[in-house]
């Protein structure tokens, strides 16, 4: 019984919701829109709360949902307009439905009379003529004939054309039948001839007789073959038959049971606001956020007559944009929980088709992320939790054998790590196998050798496009949907993913996200004449270039020594595939951490200083470009294109491995 | 044991159905809505599948009249459990071979015999 309260608790809150949802649509269609979508939002909604309503017993709330059910189904059928008439009705019918809602869950008041009223407005727009049947009867179409006390009771059972489509079986119709007390079986009808055989089609009808059967079982019986059969014989109810409920209560008609004390009050109140109104802030605060990177340009260019009052005033505004943005991002941010919530679910699903036994432990549910992030995050999230129990965790037998424990165990994690949020996925499993990866690789001819390749490099390799492979295709992580899927959605929420796996202990994956997909803490280079925006989080410092610490190896490529060790040094035009070297290697650079390639740096001519960008998507303006995440519009009106250096690298390493095995194969 | 797919939008709804499938023994898998569910059937192979009507992205009878065209939905008894009475919809729902109609709501010990029955 409590956990049917927990149900009932959940059902309430449901219902806000779809009271929500329900009174959008109706501002919808007030505004003019009378869509097929609108109107099945509207009769979805008002659906779903009589379902739940008529499951916990609430008459009141049940029928009521029930005549504003049949008016919503006559806008669907076309049999009623949305006018100004019937408008004013369903928006009050909207405001009744949540009175009655909060009356069954805290026992609020309830107008009675203002119910009556409405009731008989819903009823004046389509016939209504009766109580919901639905959700008393159970169909009895086709049982008829009553019965005497201790007759026999013949059913006649004739299968219509669909029934074996309908995925019957009679075979197990006749068993089930013994069950409840079949004594004879006759059956009429003939094969035909097997030229016109047609094996989807039942070609016997049977006179199925009950010695002694207690009608409400064989009505129970036979009213699911309904669909696919016609039955004759099977005694009627004397009264609907009223379904026996584990959660009904005793009510009388007008007055609602009530869920016990203590629900009602205590919960937070909360404003649905529509996602886009919210966005329209947050642009507004983006643009606000340029023209006082504008102003503030003005003002440090060397010039007279300027007031310092002046300097001061902007500064405060600075000030107060930022926070206001950060505020404003604080509304669409909500906890990763709506995503991890799901995995146990999936998790346990899984568990069943793959025969693994695995716990999931989750933590940091309350990290608090962009919407947009979270949406975005539960299919990666998901393909992450199949592979690991697909090939990460063994088989329950093989766990003993190797002294584990028989259940295998996942953790998810999130936390925040300046500015994104890492989420972590640790499965105790055997780990990845590096040298089948290796194979692979090299079969595929995603790897030009093995050489060199660290541990790290080779667990990595899993993320290539093209790495999945036929021979481990199975029911669950196969279907040709390899990591590299992951990673793309990962990368195209500006994030990455890292692996991390020790043989026979486990894997671990980790997936760094921005915590907003809207704004970006970016350092502004300036490379020939153009400006770049390269994400702050990825910049770990500026190295000051002199002869005695860049070398130029014979095959151009420059090396930068900072403190005892060689980090690649890289141009643009290098990094773009461009082969004009029109910029020349400036006098400085950027050591920039790509996570997957480790650090690497990046000749710039200036730095010209760090703030808050706004990401413009190129998508909407232009079209996607690999490498740039983004453009920006600088403080001077300039556009600025936003790096992504690690998507970059791997692009060029791409272009190195193509023209070294293209060179392989001329030679 | 049977493996039971459970198909509903309503989270309270979808969980009272689970409970009871689990109380009943059965392995259950869940989905929110018909696109779910499809894709839950490749994956999981359920032996029975039991299906709100009303739901978003896809309804129960879309849901059923796709699946039915796979070869691993062909055989699989699919039910429909609703509040809806209409008779053009249970018309529909023969058309494309529902197994059986049901209505909500539902008494555990009927559902629980049905899967028995069926499967």
């Amino acid at each position: 019984m409590d956990q049917d309260e927990d149900y009932k608790e959940l059902f309430f809150t449901e219902c806000d919701e779809l009271l929500a949802e329900l009174q959008d649509h109706l501002t919808l269609m007030s505004g003019g829109e009378h869509g097929r979508d609108i109107v099945d939002a509207i009769f979805r909604a008002v659906h779903s709360v009589k379902g739940g309503a008529a499951a916990f017993g609430l008459d009141a709330l049940t029928g009521f949902a029930h005549r504003f059910e049949a008016v919503m189904d006559a806008c669907r059928a076309g049999r009623l307009d949305v006018d100004d008439t019937t408008l004013p009705i369903l928006f009050r019918a909207s405001d009744m439905m949540q009175e009655l809602v909060e009356h069954s869950r805290s026992d609020a008041p309830l107008r009675d009379d203002i119910l009556q009223q409405i009731t008989r407005s819903l009823d004046g727009l389509v016939s209504m003529d009766s109580e919901p049947s639905a959700v008393v009867a159970a169909d009895t179409t086709g049982l008829t004939q009553p019965a005497a006390d201790g007759e026999p009771i013949v059913v006649t059972f004739c299968p219509e054309p669909n029934f074996l489509a309908c995925a019957h079986d009679p075979l197990r119709m006749l068993r089930g039948a013994a069950r409840i007390g079949l004594t004879e079986v006759r059956v009429a009808g003939d094969l035909p001839p097997l030229e016109d055989l047609d094996p989807m089609v039942c070609p016997w009808i049977w006179h199925l007789t009950f010695a002694q059967a207690e009608p409400s079982i064989l009505r129970d019986f036979f009213s699911i073959y309904d669909l696919s059969a016609r039955i004759d014989g099977v005694p009627k109810a004397d009264a609907p038959a009223t379904r026996a409920l584990r959660t009904s209560q005793a009510s009388d008609a007008g007055r609602v049971s009530t869920t016990g004390g203590g629900t009602g009050g205590g919960y937070v109140k909360s404003l649905r606001v529509p996602l886009d109104r919210i966005d329209r802030i947050v642009n507004l605060v983006g643009e606000i956020v340029i023209t006082q990177a504008a102003v503030a340009q003005v003002l440090s260019q060397p010039r007279h007559g300027v007031e310092d009052t002046l300097a001061h005033s902007i500064e405060a505004l600075s000030r107060q944009v930022r926070e206001m943005q950060d505020s404003v991002m604080a509304i669409r941010a909500q906890p990763i929980k709506s995503a991890f919530s799901r995995m146990p679910r999936i998790v346990r699903d899984l568990s069943a088709t793959l025969e693994r036994e695995v716990r999931i432990e989750v933590s940091g549910e309350e990290t608090e992320v962009d919407t947009s992030v979270i949406e975005e995050l539960i299919e990666p999230l998901t393909h992450m939790i199949r592979n690991a129990m697909d090939h990460g965790i063994e088989p329950p037998d093989e766990r003993l054998a190797a002294g584990k424990a028989r259940d295998g165990l996942l953790r998810l994690t999130a936390q925040h790590r300046g500015e994104r949020v890492l989420i972590t996925l640790e499965d105790d499993g055997r780990g990845l196998n590096r040298d089948r990866i290796v194979d692979v690789a090299l079969q595929r001819g995603l790897i030009p050798s093995a050489d060199g390749l660290t541990a790290e490099d080779i667990d990595n390799l899993i993320f290539l496009p093209g790495f999945s492979t036929a021979s481990e295709v199975s029911n669950v992580s196969g279907r040709g949907v390899g990591m590299d899927v992951v990673r793309r959605k990962i990368q195209a929420l500006g994030g990455r993913c890292l692996i991390h796996s020790t043989p026979g202990q486990g894997t671990r994956f980790q997936v760094a996200l921005p915590l907003t997909l809207a704004v970006l803490e970016g350092m502004i280079v300036e490379v020939g004449q153009e400006r770049y925006v390269v994400p702050l989080s990825t910049v770990i410092e500026a190295v000051q270039l002199r002869d005695g610490n860049v070398e130029r190896l014979h095959n151009g490529q420059f090396l930068v020594a900072r403190r005892g060790e060689y980090l690649p040094v890289y141009s643009l035009a290098d990094l773009f595939g461009s082969r004009e070297q029109t910029s020349a290697r400036g006098d400085m650079a950027i050591v920039v951490d790509t996570e997957t390639d480790g650090q690497i740096a990046l000749f710039v001519d200036a730095l010209i200083g760090q703030r808050q960008v706004v990401l413009k998507g190129l998508e909407e303006n232009y079209r996607a470009i690999a490498g740039v995440s983004g453009a920006t519009i600088l403080g001077d009106g300039r556009v600025a294109l936003i790096l992504d250096i690690p998507s970059l690298i791997e692009r060029r390493k791409l272009r190195f491995k193509h023209q070294s095995k293209h060179r392989q194969e001329t030679a | 044991m049977k493996r039971v797919l459970a198909v509903d939008d309503t989270r309270s709804m979808l969980g009272m159905l689970v409970e009871c499938l689990e109380d009943g023994g059965h392995t259950v898998f869940s989905a929110n809505d018909g696109v779910e569910a499809l894709s839950a059937l490749s994956e999981h192979r359920p032996e029975i599948v039991i299906t709100d009507l009303n739901m978003p992205n896809m309804t129960g009878l879309e849901f059923i009249e796709a699946a039915r065209q796979r070869p691993e939905g062909q055989l699989v008894p699919m039910l429909l459990l609703t509040t809806e009475t209409a008779q053009e919809l249970k018309d529909e729902a023969r058309r494309i071979h529902a197994t059986g109609w049901l209505c909500k709501p539902f008494d555990p010990d009927q559902i629980l015999g049905l899967v028995d029955q069926l499967t």
